[in-house]
């Protein structure tokens, strides 16, 4: 079966679970409300805000060769490591190694797209490493066998009922439905990991490039931990992440915390220059970022879809997104869901294997109405359908249709025409297959330039 | 490796726009005066709303007229935590410091302060022993009055570990390291060079926290269950 075909039968399915669509309602309200609530409270003109911050992210990308660069420079000579990975498997196979030369048995994760887009934990697994995702939500879909459902809430879709069962199962857990007793099971379980481990691996939201620093924003601490316990700390951050300044930041983790959770700032905010100085008591002997291209450079070769790299990762288009609401986020069977997700995935993982995505959407706008950094994502949807047209040779059939639409549509006449044939036609058209969940609506017996044009005569 | 960082910073140069045009150049310059909502009132009145957004944040916060108050403060917080148990330390509570010189005054201050609590700048200790400590004391490196943030760097808490390990942060700071609003602080950070030695700071807003759960706020994920602040309003 191919990916287009899976993804119909998974979405037909979501569609229908009504209590799935009870739980994501309900997350999506809380969310909605805060956010309102922290966009009006906290910015003199959200609007403003978010041009400016698309203005900062355009001047990024226009020069992003020598940001990166300048970021290499500074953070080479506090004697972190750089490593470029053109393609996942070269950012996976680098940790691999890095992880056999310093004996790994256990690595502590905290929360990390990159990390799902490069497979890291099936390649360490493999290889008999022990791998603990730390973040909350993470750590629910790790052990519940699932992949994130969400790219900020992994565990959007589970209810406490749900995650008491399986820390039961998996855990030895206590049974409650508590969250804050969920929580305390979670903190108990991983609070030898993180002094344990061999490596600590993060993502990071911010690279900066004046000075040389990866900033990771986060609310449970895990991410901290995972930076000041372990040895050896790796962080997998994509090339578009950068931000040129320092100062930066002050615009930057505002704008991300109030679009991502409505807070107005993240509760921990850490930025790191390097791996621990002499001076300092503690932190890692060896830290390591990774550059991941992935598709990215090519994506950026396109000037018409550039400014897809501007987004950092809030989900605030996931949120807002009835496509992503009704379906859920597992049904893309992608890193990135929602609307950002995909943009990006067609030129990430293959055009024409994802290009059903650019259809996973009803255009409404509203993803691009809350983007925090001005991405036109429904716009940028319209041009991969373009783009994947122009290089498939579409069926028969399909193009026939296509060329009597565009017939009917450039012309009245033709429109009247066949809006004649359609009354006639309308009776027979169960023979083409009946659907329970949908039906057409029947024609009127005359359309209203009909009845206009009799009222007037 | 080489190759790949040649590949793609030539896909990069190759699809860059112009020098010339105008995204290139334009790199706005902004403060958080002209985006925040919420500077001004934290610039009139920036103890005061500290005060009340860390409360909102359920952080604790404390101000001590001297360092000898501050020191009773510390005593009082110290002594009536050891209530406080984290799963894994022992029962034996204990708070550790580093060296830092408003700690080693406010310690020196009082008795139980010299004798109870841990100095542990220059040994080093096994992460799982670091484990056990129950309460961490640290300086900072700014406060953040419109965030209600406190800002500390490896330098100013001894390390990365002292403020998130142990279940209880208690951070001390001096009304000079007061500042409006982020950009402050981040500038700070660009421009000094005693910050540019440390390999790590970290903006703390609050206690560590999680809605993880169906949307719902949990205090004391994996980091710091417990957050007080001690502002010494006289210091030395």
């Amino acid at each position: 079966m191919s990916e287009f075909t899976q993804f119909l039968s998974r979405a037909a399915l979501k569609a229908r679970d009504d209590e799935h669509r009870l739980k994501i309602a309900k997350a999506v309200a809380t969310y909605e409300t805060a956010v309102t609530a922290m966009k009006a409270n906290q910015f003199v003109d959200w609007q403003a805000a978010r041009h400016l911050a698309a203005t900062v992210k355009n001047h990024t990308l226009a020069n992003l060769a020598d940001l990166l660069e300048q970021f290499e420079v500074a953070f080479t000579a506090r004697g972190g490591k750089v490593f470029w990975a053109a393609t996942a498997a070269e950012a996976s196979d680098y940790i691999f190694q890095l992880a056999q030369r310093r004996q790994a048995k256990k690595v502590v994760k905290s929360k990390s797209m990159t990390t799902e887009e490069i497979h890291l934990n099936e390649k360490l697994e493999a290889a008999g490493i022990e791998v603990r995702e730390s973040d909350l939500g993470e750590l629910i879909v790790q052990l519940a066998g699932e992949k994130p459902y969400h790219i900020v809430t992994p565990a959007m879709h589970k209810s406490k009922a749900e995650i008491s069962r399986l820390f039961q199962e998996k855990l030895n857990a206590p049974p409650t439905e508590n969250a804050e007793e969920l929580t305390m099971v979670a903190r108990r379980h991983l609070r030898r990991d993180y002094v344990t481990a061999d490596i600590g691996i993060t993502g990071a939201n911010f690279i900066i490039a004046d000075g040389g620093a990866i900033v990771m924003t986060e609310n449970e601490g895990n991410g901290r931990l995972t930076m000041a316990c372990p040895p050896v700390h790796v962080a997998v951050a994509g090339i578009e992440k950068v931000i040129p300044r320092l100062n930066d930041l002050s615009l930057f983790l505002p704008l991300l915390a109030t679009s991502g959770t409505g807070q107005e700032i993240s509760c921990y905010n850490s930025i790191v220059w390097g791996p621990r100085r002499s001076t300092e008591d503690d932190g890692p002997e060896e830290m390591h970022v990774i550059l991941l291209d992935n598709g990215r450079s090519k994506l950026y070769q396109r000037p018409d879809l550039r400014q897809a790299l501007r987004c950092i990762r809030c989900g605030a288009c996931l949120n807002v997104c009835p496509v992503f609401r009704l379906i859920g986020g597992h049904a893309y069977n992608v890193v990135y869901q929602g609307p950002i997700g995909s943009v990006i995935t067609p030129h990430y993982n293959g055009l024409l294997q994802y290009q059903h995505l650019s259809y996973a959407s009803s255009l409404c706008g509203a993803c691009s109405d809350v983007c925090p950094v001005h991405i036109d994502l429904h716009h940028l949807l319209l041009e991969n359908r373009a783009e994947a047209v122009r290089q498939t040779r579409q069926n028969l059939l399909w193009r026939l249709g296509m060329q009597i639409y565009a017939w009917t549509m450039t012309n009245r006449s033709h429109l009247h025409f066949m809006r004649s044939l359609a009354r006639l036609g309308q009776p027979f058209l169960f023979l083409l297959g009946k659907s329970r969940r949908k039906r057409l609506p029947r024609l009127a017996a005359k359309s209203f330039a009909e009845l206009w044009k009799e009222s007037v005569s | 490796m080489s190759n790949a960082r040649e590949q793609i910073l030539q896909n990069l140069r190759k699809g860059a726009a112009p020098a010339s045009s105008q995204e290139s150049q334009l790199l706005p310059a902004f403060n958080d005066a002209i985006i925040f909502r919420n500077y001004e009132p934290a610039r009139q009145q920036p103890l005061q709303w500290f005060t009340e957004k860390i409360a909102a944040l359920k952080g604790e916060f404390y101000l001590s007229q001297n360092e000898t108050a501050a020191a009773k403060t510390l005593r009082e917080l110290l002594v009536s935590s050891v209530s406080l148990q984290d799963e894994n330390s022992s029962p034996k509570q204990s708070a550790a410091r580093h060296r830092h010189p408003l700690l080693d005054r406010i310690c020196a201050a009082d008795e139980w302060l010299a004798s109870n609590v841990q100095i542990i700048d220059g040994r080093p200790i096994a992460s799982p022993d670091f484990a056990q400590f129950a309460v961490g004391i640290t300086a900072v490196d700014f406060l953040v009055a419109r965030t209600g943030s406190i800002i500390l760097s490896a330098a100013t808490a001894g390390g990365r570990r002292l403020s998130v390990l142990p279940p209880f942060h208690v951070a001390i700071a001096t009304t000079d390291q007061l500042v409006i609003s982020l950009d402050e602080a981040m500038a700070t950070y660009q421009q000094r060079k005693e910050f540019n030695r440390s390999s790590y700071a970290t903006i703390i807003t609050g206690p560590s926290r999680t809605s993880d759960i169906e949307k719902i706020l949990v205090l004391g994920a994996h980091g710091p269950k417990r957050l007080a602040v001690i502002l010494v309003e006289e210091s030395v």
